[in-house]
Formats: structure tokens, sequence, C-alpha cells
């Protein structure tokens, strides 16, 4: 999520109410990037999303009434895709892309994200959002455990084992060059 | 590599992937498929004229019901905690897989079963849960195809209407028909319920009908050893704001056989959480209460403690019969349960919950009928 805060988003916070529909219009975009990055796919971030939004539309007046109604809505992300994921009896397999490189400076960043995605889709899908919430929405570990309904602990080892699968990877990369 | 830049690198890697996502498109399918379903969940009325339904005062049964005297007993004279889910003029009401919208004034009664008798056709209970002498002196009700009193009657189409109604589930065709004095009776189908309101203000009429959803409360149906559990909290460590009810009745289905059917649900509040929690916290330990007794459980209830989103942290089953609540239940027919105890039913049974449920008067239930 960019970050910016909106003059409604400060009245929200300033304790008036935002309509469900005036509330997703703000969130939809960053809901489906942390969605694409907890899931691996567009189809399934588009899954997880829409499930999680319709699940936070028939509950709004008490998801609205929620300190952080993003945080519900991340934790209903999360849980969608999980929940898909046991569903699907773990057969989901996410495929990473490898993007062109236009040129031989772009080509050593781009090879390291391709890594950092390859990394990401391999882990687990709980461990993966710990790496998400972590990296990409910045929450600490406290909030990041809170989200998941897992205690911080287990938040941290789930961090501390993608960066460790991301050394590797980088590490492998290095020698294969 | 040192870990600062290891983890500058998952960042971006992150961040390029995700400006990478087509937001612009995916926005518009999330937003399609999100109204969609919103849509799906209301119900798509089909108006053709059919027989009217209305109602006629003919008793057909002439049992008692407990009243008055056994609930004095039992309830806390501050009275029942208010519904949590009243939301200013309106509150939601539960039949199966379907939740409508009601204002908050009006009582409960009866609705017509595939028979077209009704358990009484007209208001039995106000919106407090008070019984009702002069049902036309009630805003109107919603009426149910159970028995909220044992004086029934058939329904005629050309008797007057008392009040306007919701029926919920009634054994009517989808279809409208006008009935006496300016009213008019909508039925619709939705969740595989129907949903029939009589109104003489259409206005009223219209905004009861577009507030029929796909309920999300209560389970519609329990089998005996079928899992209650559902809808279960994001996080298991959250606060616990509400208590709801969920009372169920067996199906009809020959024999008794079939599974438990979702009859009414109500959201109670947090007094009543707080006065329940305390009471079953100090009842004791669980057993058997009726090891010597074969029995067939006809009716049931589970209490749900829900967190402030409406996630499930614990669902309790009710058995009135051997008079027991099974604290975490997972499914409705618990062997060991606590001793039911008037404290631990007086947050949430008469005067609150609208419907019947047969058991000890002295716990608040339905007593012998006759």
């Amino acid at each position: 999520m960019d970050g910016t805060v909106t003059e409604q988003e400060r009245r929200w916070k300033a304790g008036a109410r935002p309509s469900f529909d005036a509330w997703a219009e703000s969130r939809v975009a960053g809901l489906l990037r942390f969605a694409y990055l907890v899931t691996g796919s567009q189809h399934a971030a588009e899954d997880a999303v829409q499930t999680a939004l319709t699940r936070a539309c028939e509950k709004w007046s008490r998801v609205s009434r929620a300190d952080d109604p993003d945080q519900y809505v991340r934790r209903m992300v999360v849980n969608a895709h999980v929940s898909a994921w046991r569903r699907a009896g773990r057969r989901e397999l996410s495929v990473p892309e490898v993007h062109d490189s236009p040129g031989a400076d772009h080509a050593e960043v781009v090879t390291r994200d391709d890594a950092v995605w390859r990394v990401c889709t391999a882990l687990p899908p709980q461990q993966r959002a710990a790496v998400v919430l972590r990296f990409y929405e910045d929450l600490d570990y406290p909030e990041i455990a809170q989200v998941l309904g897992v205690a911080e602990v287990t938040v941290r080892s789930h961090v501390h084992r993608g960066l460790a699968a991301l050394r590797i990877e980088l590490s492998e990369q290095e020698e294969d060059e | 590599m040192d870990d600062d830049e290891l983890e500058n690198a998952m960042r971006e890697g992150l961040r390029a992937r995700a400006s990478g996502v087509d937001v612009d498109v995916s926005r518009r399918e999330v937003a399609g498929a999100t109204a969609a379903a919103r849509r799906r969940r209301r119900t798509t009325r089909v108006l053709v004229g059919l027989a009217a339904a209305s109602v006629v005062a003919v008793v057909v049964t002439a049992t008692l019901t407990h009243d008055g005297g056994e609930r004095d007993r039992v309830l806390d004279p501050a009275g029942p905690s208010e519904p949590a889910l009243d939301r200013g003029e309106w509150r939601t009401e539960v039949w199966g897989d379907v939740a409508v919208d009601v204002p908050a004034d009006w009582g409960y009664g009866g609705a017509p079963d595939e028979r077209g008798v009704a358990c009484f056709p007209g208001a039995s209970l106000d919106a407090a849960g008070e019984r009702v002498r002069d049902p036309r002196k009630v805003a109107g009700y919603v009426g149910r195809p159970i028995g909220l009193t044992d004086v029934c009657a058939s329904i005629d189409a050309g008797a007057p209407v008392a009040s306007p109604y919701v029926w919920l589930g009634a054994g009517l065709p989808v279809g409208t028909v006008e009935l006496s004095d300016g009213f008019v009776q909508e039925t619709v189908e939705a969740e595989g319920e129907t949903v029939t309101v009589a109104t003489q203000d259409p206005e009223v009429r219209e905004q009861i009908l577009s507030s029929v959803t796909a309920s999300e409360t209560c389970l519609s149906e329990l089998t005996r050893s079928g899992p209650i559990i559902h809808d279960q909290a994001d996080d298991p460590a959250a606060t616990p704001t509400t208590l709801r009810v969920c009372t169920y009745r067996l199906g009809d289905e020959p024999g008794g056989t079939g599974g438990w059917e979702l009859t009414s649900a109500m959201d109670l509040g947090t007094p009543a959480l707080t006065d329940y929690l305390e009471a079953v916290g100090a009842g004791e330990a669980p057993r058997d209460q009726c090891p010597a007794i074969d029995y067939q459980l006809t009716e049931a209830a589970v209490l749900e403690v829900l967190d402030e989103s409406g996630g499930v942290l614990r669902q309790d089953a009710v058995n009135a019969f051997c008079p027991g609540i099974a604290v975490g239940a997972e499914t409705v027919w618990a062997l060991e349960t606590t001793r039911m105890t008037s404290a631990m039913t007086r947050p949430w049974v008469m005067g609150v919950v609208r419907a019947v449920m047969s058991g000890d008067p002295d716990l608040g239930f339905i007593g012998p009928q006759g």
C-alpha cells in the first residue's frame, strides 16, 4: 500500500466510520497487490480479495468498528488463501515468471528480484504471508502475529526461514555466475 | 551479503513484483464479482397473481403454554439485555439460510405451514418478548411456522389483516396478492426459503424485501454427530464481545432421523455474554445428566461466543431435555454436560429468544402442556 493518507482516511481515523463501498474503493488496489504477493497469482489474488471483501461487506457493521479494519481484511485475505490452499489438497504451485532484461545494468536487479519471488513462491502460505507482511507491508512482529493468529515467535521463525532461503538462493545464483 | 542487504533485497523484490500487478483489470474483476456475490444474496422476485392468503381465526387446538408466572421466576427484574444487532429502527431476523431486516418494534407470531395453519397467525409476543393480549396493538410481527402459542388457525384470503407482517418459511407459493384494507402480500424465495411480506406501505415492503440476504449467522442445519463449528474467529485469543443464540428443531423426516433445522438466531450483546460466561464458569464439572434415559432431542440450541468481527470463538450446545450445557462442544448432542442452572439460562431464554423450547420451566423453558 502506498502509505498516502487521504482526507477521507483522516476522517475515518478521527472516528467517522466509512461506508463499505468507500472503504473498499480506497483499499482494493493495495489489497490486490498484497494478495498477489501472498498467493503468487493474479487469479488467486482476485479470488482471495473477493472472498475477503464479500465477508467484510457482510460483517461491515462490526468490521468497521474495529481499530484497524485493514488488519481484519488482510487477515481475511490470508485466511481465504490458506483455506483455498488446504481445500485444494496443497496441490497449488505458483510458477515464477521470468522477466526480460532490457540491459546489463538492469539485469542484476531483475535477476535478484526473480530470486526473491522464486523463494517466496516456494514458501508455505503462512510463511510467505509473514514475509510479505514484514517486508512489503512493513508490519512489526506483534502486528503480524495478530494478523496471522499465531505467536510472535512463530512469525520470527517464518521470517527467519524466508530470509535464510533467500540467502541460499542468492548464493547459489552467484556460484552459477 | 549482510542481514540488512538481504532484507533490502527482499523488500525491493516484493515491491518490484507488486508493482507489476495489473490492478486495474483485477479491480474490475473483483468489483464485478463482489457485486455479483452481493446480488446473488438478494432474492429475485417473481410477480405472479396467486390465491390470496390472509388470516381467519379458526382455533384448532386448545392446549395452554406456560406463561407469565414461570417467566417471572426466572427473569432478572431488570429484564433481558437489548439485542445487539438492532440498528436503530431495524433488527435482523433469521430463518434457515435467509436473513431479513424488519422494523424493530414488530413482535413475533406464527406463519402458515404447508397446510395453511399458523400458530398463531398474528402477533403472539411483542418486540420485547412479552405476551400480547391484543394482536392489533402490535405494529407488525415476524411469523415463523413454529408454535409460539398452541392457539392455531388456518388462513383465509378474505379475512381482514390485523397488522403488517413478515412470514419466514411459510408454506406459500412465490407471488403477489392483494389483501383487504390495502394490504399487499408479496412472497419471494431466497436461499431455499420463502419470505412473505404484507404491508399497506409499498416502501416498507420494498425496504424489507430488499434486505433479504443469505444468513451469515448460525449454521442452518445440524446433524447428530456432524460438527457445529463454523466461521471460527480469525484470532482465537480475541476478546469475546457477543453471545449469539441459535435455536433448532428436529426436521420433519419420518422417524425423526433427520437433522435439526435453524428456527431463530439472535445476537444478544456483551451484558448477556458476561452474565452467561460467569454462570457457566461457576457451573459443576461436566457429566452425563441422564445416564439411564434413552431419549430423542427434538429441540436444541447452540450458544455462540463471538468476537468483535463476528468470528466464533466457542460454541456451547444446550440440552434442554436433560438440562445441561456442553461448553466448547463440537456436536449438538454431547453426552457430558455442565448441569444447567437458571443463572445460565436467564441471559438468553424467555423474553429474549423468539422460539419455543420445551424443558424445565424453572430454567425458563416451556413446561408440560395441557
